[in-house]
């Protein structure tokens, strides 16, 4: 079956850097599809192929049945596109940022008025309509931003973060205009970095890692993955008790246990309600001292933990975001 | 077509981002000139002790008070001669830079017998017009006749050919004036221009117009457009801050305004694509105003900005052929000071500019398809 979105074998190389490492994947037409992985895994990267910002090293991507650097015409015109970093033009008011891509997207001079009335009233900045929009709050700007990326009526929507430094409130909002968008049709592709936006918003979820794809599924799928049960997770003062913890776990429970630094989890069955309390007794009689113990259902966190590890990414690869500026200079540095 | 239906977008928001910050942007535009007009302006002529040689044929009261009056000043340094083919053998050997041959006649009532002959060369000239710009200001004051009536510029066979270089009539504060047009036009396209697109990058603007289906060139072209449209603006300001500060345009306002704004407009138009070419490869804002500054400035100064170009050193000289400014301060100095321009001598300086604006603007479409991926 094919989808709306077709990435099939793509491979992007930042001279000796491979940022995206052949992935293939197919999005289908209405549904919210979710980008997981660890700062630097190739997530924007990818993004910014679909979008035709960057060319693939190898590798094709199809937006519609139409590769996306042989008819970017076409293709960009059923793409639109929410950046993480609030993309308005603080200069100009809210009316002329909406404007501005209604011209650029070439939305037939006729119908400029009517959509810009539309999306002033959708993202409820009817009232701020000659206001500059350097002028609105966070959340002001990310409704425009929104409709903004709509202007030109996309098949298909990739936000990059839609809702990072967003409150509460806005979050939620941010979420139920999603949803509704969806009912409306509408494919949306999303990145981000809050696990639970992702299984509360997504059909399907792939996590990318190191430029590959570690799993791909419905979040329930996933979170199979890790196990039908409950997941224990012990976190320790220090690593070094980690080996007699697990030493602990394996001998007297019969568990498998999986350390990630100071942090171990293992799968639990469900049946073994008590499990709990035994664990601490037995830890408290070694003299094996714990800073946190939790057990809980499986969240897409430990799936993301199981796939990625827990180290911190965001170092060297970071040159390779590909995020605002960094994208325009790779390679140049 | 809709390469420049695009452009005329991106160059609608280029114009109203300049309207929202409207008064910042003509603040910038006025001082600088505003600045260096009043200081230096009223400097006057920066040439002194010029060398010039006098020849004293008249020999009578108001011919002595003249020669006392021209060495009153530092502006020239005076070697008396008895006799003309001597003087004239000085300035061929470039040991004097103009020569002052004062007639029987001296004062003449008559327009059409000369008072004085001034002989002078450009190819030993450095700070000449000064120097002839003072003799000639001087000598004017004796005898009631005009102008041309006391002073002719006589041509001599060989080496030294009387040119005026950029009129005689003018003052410094004219010359500077119409200098500064040209120095305005660099600086605002290199720093307005270039700074608001790397900083539009940072912010991801240039990313959103890449995914939207226009030609990576509209993006170019706006620039372009928009940064010839502020150099107009900027360069009237600061023509407007010289005749505050006492300049005097030579051309009547209706010739003199068209002249200026085809030259600035397109020479405008070819350092905004410099600025594209610098700003695609820089992409910190500090970097790029050094760069700014290490382009813009010796281009000013070459191009005879502040001074005329024969004065600046010999091995310095040649460079000013390279420069675009120079062609754009012929034209401009030719309006503020001549109040007249020769066709040919138009459609020389003007086609230079076009052809290096033409070129640039080229070249800024490839670096920025190539860099902006």
């Amino acid at each position: 079956m094919s989808g709306i979105i077709e990435i099939d074998h793509l491979v992007k190389k930042f001279e000796d850097f491979t940022a995206v490492d052949n992935i293939s994947l197919d999005i289908k037409e209405g549904e919210i599809f979710g980008i997981l992985g660890p700062n630097g895994a190739g997530k924007t990267t990818t993004i910014n192929m679909i979008l035709g910002l960057l060319k693939p090293t190898a590798g094709k991507i199809r937006v519609n049945g139409m590769d996306v650097n042989k008819h970017h015409e076409q293709t960009r015109s059923m793409l639109g596109f929410m950046t993480q970093e609030t993309v308005v033009e603080g200069d100009l008011t809210a009316r002329d940022n909406l404007w501005l891509f209604a011209k650029l997207y070439h939305v037939p001079e006729g119908e400029i008025e009517g959509r810009i009335k539309n999306a002033l009233e959708e993202s409820d900045l009817m009232n701020f309509s000659d206001k500059k929009a350097g002028t609105f709050s966070g959340g002001m700007q990310r409704r425009l931003a929104l409709v903004k990326a709509m202007i030109q009526r996309p098949k298909i929507l990739v936000l990059d973060e839609p809702t990072t430094g967003l409150d509460v409130q806005n979050r939620v909002r941010m979420w139920e205009s999603l949803r509704e968008l969806n009912r409306k049709n509408m494919t949306l592709i999303i990145t981000t970095q809050y696990l639970e936006e992702a299984d509360f918003l997504c059909n399907r979820i792939a996590i990318i890692d190191h430029g590959k794809i570690k799993a791909i599924g419905t979040p329930s799928e996933l979170k199979k993955m890790v196990g039908t049960g409950r997941i224990l997770e012990i976190v320790l003062n220090s690593k070094e008790d980690a080996g007699n913890v697990v030493k602990v776990l394996k001998g007297s429970f019969k568990l498998s246990p999986d350390v990630k630094g100071e942090k171990i989890l293992c799968p639990v069955d469900s049946s073994r309600s008590d499990i709990l309390t035994k664990i601490l007794g037995e830890l408290d009689r070694k003299k094996l001292r714990v800073a946190s113990v939790n057990l809980h259902m499986p969240t897409l966190d430990d799936v993301f933990i199981k796939l990625t590890g827990s180290g911190l990414r965001d170092t060297a690869d970071n040159d390779y975001q590909g995020s605002g500026m960094n994208l325009m200079m790779r390679g140049r540095r | 077509m809709s390469l420049l239906s695009d452009s005329i977008t991106l160059y609608t928001r280029e114009l109203l981002i300049f309207k929202a910050n409207l008064r910042t942007n003509i603040m910038r535009s006025v001082m600088f000139p505003f600045v260096i007009i009043l200081f230096f302006g009223s400097i006057g002529a920066i040439a002194l002790n010029t060398p010039i040689a006098i020849v004293n044929y008249a020999n009578n009261p108001q011919s002595l008070s003249l020669i006392s009056s021209l060495g009153s000043t530092n502006n020239v340094k005076i070697y008396t001669i008895t006799d003309q083919n001597t003087a004239l053998k000085l300035l061929q050997d470039g040991k004097v830079q103009a020569v002052v041959v004062i007639l029987p006649t001296f004062p003449s009532m008559t327009p059409n017998v000369p008072g004085v002959q001034l002989y002078y060369s450009t190819i030993q000239s450095s700070s000449v017009t000064f120097a002839v710009q003072y003799i000639t200001n001087t000598a004017n004051r004796f005898g009631a006749v005009s102008q041309q009536g006391n002073l002719t510029v006589q041509k001599q066979s060989g080496q030294v050919t009387p040119i005026i270089l950029y009129g005689t009539k003018g003052s410094y504060k004219d010359f500077l004036t119409a200098g500064i047009l040209g120095m305005i036009v660099v600086f605002t396209s290199i720093f307005s221009g270039g700074i608001a697109f790397i900083s539009d990058r940072q912010l991801g603007n240039v990313k959103m117009f890449l995914i939207t289906p226009i030609s990576k060139n509209a993006i170019v072209l706006s620039k372009v457009f928009a940064g010839a449209t502020f150099s107009l603006i900027s360069a009237f300001l600061a023509l407007g801050i010289g005749v505050l500060l006492g300049a005097k345009v030579a051309m009547q306002p209706i010739e003199a305004i068209p002249l200026i704004a085809v030259t600035v407009g397109v020479l405008g138009a070819g350092f905004s694509s410099l600025a594209m070419i610098i700003a695609t490869k820089v992409k910190k804002v500090d970097a790029y105003a050094i760069f700014g500054q290490a382009i813009g400035l010796p281009l000013w100064f070459i191009a005879g900005g502040i001074t005329p170009v024969q004065s600046l050193p010999t091995w310095l000289q040649p460079l000013s052929t390279f420069d675009p400014l120079t062609y754009a301060n012929i034209i401009n100095r030719a309006v503020v000071m001549q109040g007249v321009i020769p066709l040919g001598q138009f459609l020389e300086s003007i086609g230079v500019i076009i052809a290096f604006t033409l070129v640039l603007t080229l070249i800024s479409f490839r670096m920025f398809k190539s860099t902006i991926e």
